[in-house]
C-alpha cells in the first residue's frame, strides 16, 4: 500500500489521480513497496469495476488471518467487572497496550509479558479474595459443597472462558479445588479456581480461530465474543451465550439481530465513541501540551472540556441525529462549556464547567474536524501546524499512506517570524523541488485549516496580516479549489474516497488488524450500500459484521 | 493526590511492602551477590544530537564529566540499521541492531523471531537468578497516538521477535517491584533470637506454596495447549507468556520440607552497603517528567541494588516526543528543537544527562567488595538518532559506564570511524560474559570493538 489505498475497487477518478501522483515526486513508495498490490494491477482496467450494487457479501478474496486477540486494558476491566459483579479495578496503572496504526486493540500487539502477568497475578488474586462467596458459588449446604464446586467450575468457568469447558478443563479445575480442600475450606477452594481463572488465557485472550482447516467459521462462541467486545467492550451477555448454544449466530440476519439488539444498550455508545477517537484521534488532546505563555487558558479543565466536547458530538451524531460520516464532518451543533465558550468567541451558556448544546457559527465550523481538540492535537505548541493537519487528514480521513521526508533535506521547520504569517513561513516546500512532491498532497490540505490558531480559536489574522486559508484538494475524488475548514469539512463529507477510508477505519478497530485487499473492497461495497445517506456509522459496522470477514477466517500457519 | 493514585497507596500498603525479598530465589541472588553479580543498564534518550561534537565531556557531558575515568565515550558511530531519513523509526533497532520493517508503510508490531534486544539476550544468561530476568522502566514513552504510528516503533526491548511495553507509571513499577506477591512474616530483626518455629504456620506456608505451584502450572498447560493449535506469530507471542508464567513462578516461597526453619529464613539477609532500601511511594503526576524520571532513576537503581534484577532498560520518552523541557526553561517541543537545533536543544539534551549522571552517581557512590556498584555494572546509553534534524542515524551519541566486573576498561573515546552500532551491541554482550560472534543484522556487524 502506498501513497495510494484505494487502487482497486474504488471510483475510476482515483486512477487519474494515481497516474498524476506518478509524476509529483512522491512516487517511491508507490513503486517501491514491495506489500502493495501487484505491480501493473492499476494498469487493468478490469480490476477496478466498482463493486456490484447491492452486493450481500464481500467479492470473492481470503477472509483475514486466524488471530488470538488479548483484551485491551479497557476490555479486561469491563469483563472482570461483569464476571464478578465488582466494581471495576483501575486499569491506569496497567501496562499500556502498544497501539498499531492508532487503535489499542491490535491482535498483533497484544502479548502477556512479564510485566502484565504480574499485574494480572496479582489482580487476580485480590479479586478473587474480595469476590463475595455468596455470589461466585453460592452453596445451600455443607453436604453439597462437592457439588457446589462442581457447577461453579462449570458456571463460572463458562463465563470467565466464554464458552463452556470441556471434561479435561473441568477436571484439571476441580483438581486445584481438591488440593486447596485437603487443608483449607471450601470458600478457599472456589476463590483459588477463580484466580485462576481471572488469569486463565481462555480468560485474557478472545480466540478467533474456528476449529479446523485452512479456511474456517469461527465457533459460535467465538462470534458471541466477537459481537459482545465490537458493540459493549466486555464479554458477552446471557443472551449471547444462550444464542452461541443455540448455534444461532451462523447467519447474516442472525448476527445483524444481535448486533441491533446490541446497539440498543446503553454500553454501545462508550464503545463505539472510544472508535470514532481513535480514528479521529481525539483522545490525544488529553496527552498535548501548549506554550502556557502564549496560551495561559490551555490548561487540563480546558483539555477535559475539549475532549467531552468532541465526546458529545459524537454521541449526538451517531445516537441523536442521522449517524452519517457526512454529518460527523457537517454538524453545526455542539456542547460548550465557559471556558469553550470563550475559546469560541461565543456568550458563555452560564453553566459554569457543564457543557450545554449550542449552535455554533456556520461560517467559521462544520463538524469534528473544525473542533478545537482535533486542531489543538495536530498544532504545535505555539501555531498551528498545516504540515501536520494535511497529514493528519490525508492518512485518517482519506486513507492514504505517506512516505517520510527524503534523505538529506533540511527538516528543521522554518523559524518563528512575527512578521509572517505560518502559511507563508510554510511556503518553503512548494519552492524546494525535493520537498514538493509530497508537501502537494500534504499543505494545500493543511492550509485550509489556517483559519485556527494552536488551540483551535478561529481566527482571520496572524502576526497582523491577514489569514490566507485557501487550499486546493487532489487525488480525491472531491478534487478542487476551496477555502477554509468548513468549506473543506464539506468538501470531504461528500467524498467516497471519506466513507470508504470511515469503512477501513472500522475495519481496523472490528478486526484488529491492518487492512488487507479484501476489505478495501468491503468498503466500497458498503459505500455502494449505505453512501447515499452519508455512510452511517452503525449500519456500516453492521455491514461490517454481516460480512464474511467477521465470520470467517483463514488459518495463517 | 488523585483518587487512583490514593487507590495505589492503599494497595500497596495492603500488599505489605517488600514482602517478596524473603523469597528463596532472592536470597539466593544475594548469597551470590557477596560475590559482586554483573549488571546491564540501558539508558535511552531521544533525539541524538546537535552534532558529533556536542555529545562530548565538555557540552551535554557536561553533568558526566566527574565519571569520565569510568565511561568510553564512542565517536562517529553509525547505526545502519535505519535507512537515512527513517530516524524516526529508529529506537526498535538500538538495542537489536535489526532495522526489519523499519521503512514499511505499516510497520510491523510483530518480528522474526530472531528479533531479540541485547538487554533480552544479557537476561537469558544472568537474569535468572534474581527475582525479574529484566525489567523494563520509561519515562513518558507512550504517548497519546497521532494518526497511523504504531507504538511498537518506540519499544528498544523485544524478546523472541515481540516487543515489551515498559511501565511508566512509577507506582505500577513500584507495585511489581515491592508489592507483588503475599505478605509474609517480617523479617527478624538481625541479632536477635530466631523465633520459634510456627509448626501449624510451616505447614499453611507449605500448602499455600504448592498451591501456587499448581495454578501456575495449570495456566502453563493452558498456554501450551493453545500454542499447539496457532498460527507461528501467536506461538512467539505465547512464549512469552509462558516466560512471564516462569518469572512468576519466581515468586513462589520454597518452604523447606523439614520441621525446622534454616536460620535467618522468613527475610532478607541485610547486605552491608548495598543501599537495599524500598522507596516511598510516588505522589506527583504522571505527566511530571522531572518527577517521574527522578522516581524511576531511584527504582532502577533499587531494583539492582536490592537484587531483584541485573537488568534492566531505562527509556527517556520517546521519538520525536512534543514535550517541551519547560523545567529547564524551554517551551519549544522537544521536537521542535531537534529539527531547529539551537541553545534549547542543548539544554534539554544536558538536562536528559544530568539524569543519567544521577543515577551513575548513585551505583557509584555505593560500595561493594574492593570498588563500586558501578564496577560491576555495564551502563549503555545511546538514543535512536544521531543528527535528529536530518533524520539521520550517522554520529549517534553512544557511551559506556562502568568496568562489567574488569571486562571493561573505561576512561577513554573509542573513534568509531564510522563503524556500525552492531559492532557496539556485540563488544556489550561479550563484555556481560556471552560469546557472541554476531549480534542483529549480521551484514551490520562487523566486530566488537577492543573495550577490555
Amino acid at each position: 500500500m502506498g501513497v495510494f489505498q484505494f487502487r482497486r475497487g474504488a471510483a475510476l477518478s482515483l486512477v487519474a489521480a494515481l497516474v498524476a501522483a506518478g509524476a509529483s515526486g512522491c512516487t517511491a513508495k508507490v513503486e517501491g513497496n514491495a506489500k502493495g498490490p501487484d505491480p501493473g494491477a492499476d494498469d487493468d482496467p478490469g480490476t477496478n469495476e466498482p463493486a456490484p450494487t447491492g452486493a450481500e457479501k464481500i467479492p470473492a478474496g481470503a477472509p483475514g488471518p486466524t488471530a488470538l486477540r488479548k483484551l485491551t486494558n479497557e476490555e479486561y476491566r469491563n469483563s472482570l467487572q461483569d464476571l464478578l459483579g465488582l466494581p471495576a479495578p483501575p486499569t491506569d496503572a496497567l501496562q499500556p497496550e502498544t497501539w498499531t496504526l492508532g487503535y489499542d486493540n491490535f491482535a498483533s500487539a497484544g502479548t502477556v509479558s512479564a510485566t502484565i502477568g504480574g499485574q494480572y497475578a496479582e489482580i487476580a488474586a485480590r479479586l478473587a479474595t474480595e469476590a463475595p462467596l455468596a455470589t461466585l458459588a453460592p452453596c445451600a449446604s455443607p453436604a453439597k459443597e462437592s457439588d457446589c464446586a462442581n457447577s461453579f467450575i462449570t458456571s463460572f468457568g463458562k463465563r470467565a472462558h466464554r464458552r463452556p469447558l470441556n471434561a479435561e478443563e473441568t477436571q484439571a479445575y476441580r483438581r486445584i479445588y481438591d488440593l486447596v480442600r485437603k487443608t483449607g475450606t471450601f470458600a478457599e477452594g472456589i476463590k483459588l479456581v477463580a484466580e485462576v481463572m481471572l488469569q486463565s488465557p481462555y480468560f485474557l485472550y478472545r480466540s478467533e480461530y474456528g476449529t479446523s482447516g485452512a479456511k474456517r467459521t469461527l465457533t459460535p462462541y467465538e462470534v458471541a465474543s466477537e459481537l459482545s467486545y465490537t458493540f459493549l467492550g466486555t464479554m458477552p451477555d446471557a443472551e449471547l451465550m444462550a444464542a452461541a448454544d443455540n448455534n444461532a449466530l451462523a447467519t447474516p440476519a442472525q448476527l445483524e439481530t444481535q448486533a441491533r439488539r446490541l446497539l440498543k444498550s446503553p454500553r454501545a455508545r462508550a464503545t463505539l465513541r472510544r472508535f470514532v477517537n481513535q480514528w479521529l484521534t481525539v483522545n490525544s488532546i488529553t496527552g498535548v501540551q501548549k506554550n502556557l505563555s502564549k496560551f495561559p487558558m490551555f490548561d487540563d479543565k480546558l483539555k477535559s472540556a475539549m475532549l467531552a466536547e468532541s465526546a458529545g458530538v459524537v454521541d449526538s451524531v451517531l445516537w441523536e441525529q442521522d449517524g452519517s460520516v457526512k454529518t460527523l464532518l457537517t454538524t453545526p451543533f455542539s456542547f460548550i462549556n465557559s471556558a469553550l465558550a470563550e475559546l469560541y468567541g461565543v456568550p458563555d451558556p452560564g453553566k459554569g464547567d457543564v457543557l450545554v448544546k449550542t449552535t455554533l457559527n456556520a461560517a467559521e465550523r462544520s463538524g469534528i474536524l473544525t473542533h478545537p481538540a482535533v486542531l489543538a492535537v495536530h498544532s504545535k505548541q505555539d501555531d498551528s501546524f498545516p504540515i501536520a493537519r494535511g497529514t493528519f487528514l490525508r492518512v485518517r480521513m482519506l486513507c492514504q499512506a505517506l512516505p517520510p521526508p527524503p534523505k538529506n533535506v533540511n527538516l528543521s521547520p522554518p523559524a518563528p517570524d512575527p512578521n509572517l504569517t505560518t502559511r507563508e513561513r510554510f511556503a518553503r516546500h512548494s519552492a524546494d523541488p525535493a520537498c514538493a512532491g509530497c508537501h502537494a498532497l500534504i499543505d494545500p490540505v493543511g492550509f485550509g485549516l489556517e483559519g485556527y490558531d494552536a488551540i483551535g480559536r478561529f481566527r482571520t489574522t496572524e502576526n497582523g496580516r491577514p489569514i490566507d486559508a485557501s487550499g486546493v484538494l487532489t487525488d480525491t475524488d472531491v478534487d478542487g479549489p476551496y477555502t477554509g475548514g468548513v468549506e473543506l469539512a464539506r468538501k470531504l463529507a461528500s467524498s467516497a474516497l471519506v466513507r470508504q477510508c470511515a469503512a477501513v477505519q472500522a475495519a481496523r478497530w472490528v478486526y484488529g488488524r491492518a487492512e488487507i485487499e479484501t476489505d478495501k473492497q468491503l468498503a466500497a461495497t458498503i459505500d455502494t450500500q449505505l453512501g447515499a445517506e452519508g455512510m452511517n456509522i452503525r449500519e456500516m459496522l453492521i455491514a461490517l459484521v454481516k460480512s464474511e470477514s467477521f465470520l470467517t477466517r483463514t488459518f495463517v500457519q | 493526590m488523585s483518587k487512583a493514585l490514593m487507590r495505589r497507596r492503599t494497595l500497596i500498603k495492603q500488599l505489605g511492602a517488600a514482602s517478596f525479598l524473603a523469597t528463596p530465589v532472592f536470597r539466593a541472588a544475594l548469597a551470590e551477590a557477596q560475590m559482586a553479580p554483573l549488571r546491564f543498564i540501558v539508558v535511552t534518550f531521544p533525539g541524538g544530537c546537535r552534532e558529533q561534537s556536542n555529545f562530548s565531556f565538555g557540552r551535554y557531558l557536561s553533568p558526566l564529566t566527574p565519571y569520565k575515568s569510568d565511561i568510553i565515550l564512542f565517536e562517529n558511530l553509525h547505526n545502519p540499521c535505519v535507512p537515512e531519513g527513517w530516524g524516526h523509526g529508529g529506537e526498535q533497532t538500538i538495542l537489536t541492531g535489526n532495522g526489519v520493517g523499519v521503512s514499511e508503510d505499516v510497520p510491523a508490531t510483530q518480528f522474526p523471531s530472531n528479533f531479540v534486544s541485547v538487554d533480552q539476550l544479557i537476561a537469558q544468561a544472568i537474569g535468572t537468578k534474581t527475582r525479574f530476568g529484566s525489567l523494563q522502566f520509561a519515562v513518558q514513552t507512550d504517548r497519546p497516538p497521532k494518526g497511523d504510528d504504531p507504538a511498537a516503533r518506540s519499544r528498544i526491548a523485544f524478546s523472541g521477535g515481540v516487543p515489551i511495553a515498559p511501565l511508566q507509571d512509577p507506582n505500577a513499577m513500584f507495585t511489581r517491584l515491592f508489592g507483588g506477591t503475599k505478605p509474609v512474616a517480617p523479617a527478624p530483626t538481625p541479632g536477635s533470637p530466631p523465633a520459634p518455629v510456627d509448626m501449624q504456620a510451616l505447614a499453611k506456608a507449605q500448602a499455600a506454596a504448592e498451591q501456587r505451584k499448581s495454578v501456575i502450572d495449570l495456566l502453563k498447560a493452558q498456554v501450551t495447549t493453545i500454542k499447539g493449535v496457532v498460527g507461528t506469530q501467536e506461538k512467539q507471542r505465547l512464549d512469552e507468556h509462558l516466560n512471564s508464567l516462569r518469572e512468576l513462578e519466581k515468586s513462589i516461597p520454597a518452604i523447606p520440607g523439614g520441621s525446622t526453619l534454616p536460620a535467618g529464613d522468613g527475610g532478607p539477609a541485610p547486605m552491608a552497603g548495598s543501599g537495599c532500601k524500598t522507596p516511598s511511594a510516588f505522589d506527583k503526576a504522571i505527566t511530571d517528567v522531572p518527577a517521574v524520571g527522578a522516581a524511576m532513576n531511584e527504582l532502577v537503581y533499587q531494583a539492582i541494588a536490592c537484587d531483584l534484577t541485573r537488568v534492566a532498560t531505562l527509556q527517556w520518552l520517546s521519538t520525536g516526543t512534543d514535550i517541551p523541557f519547560s523545567w529547564v526553561g524551554v517551551s519549544k517541543s522537544h521536537h521542535d528543537c531537534q529539527h531547529a537545533p539551537d541553545a534549547n536543544l542543548d539544554k534539554s539534551q544536558t538536562w536528559l544527562m544530568s539524569q543519567v549522571a544521577a543515577l551513575i552517581k548513585r551505583l557509584k557512590d555505593t560500595p561493594e567488595g574492593n570498588g563500586s556498584m558501578l564496577d560491576n555494572s555495564l551502563v549503555l546509553v545511546t538514543s535512536e538518532m544521531g543528527d535528529a534534524a536530518a533524520h539521520s542515524t550517522k554520529f549517534l551519541p553512544a557511551l559506556l559506564a562502568g568496568k562489567a566486573g574488569g571486562a571493561v576498561r573505561p576512561g577513554r573515546t573509542i573513534n568509531a570511524a564510522n563503524g556500525f552500532h552492531n559492532n557496539l551491541l556485540l563488544s556489550v554482550a561479550n563484555a556481560m560474559g556471552l560469546k557472541l560472534s554476531t549480534i542483529g543484522e549480521a551484514r551490520y556487524c562487523t566486530g566488537a570493538y577492543n573495550i577490555g
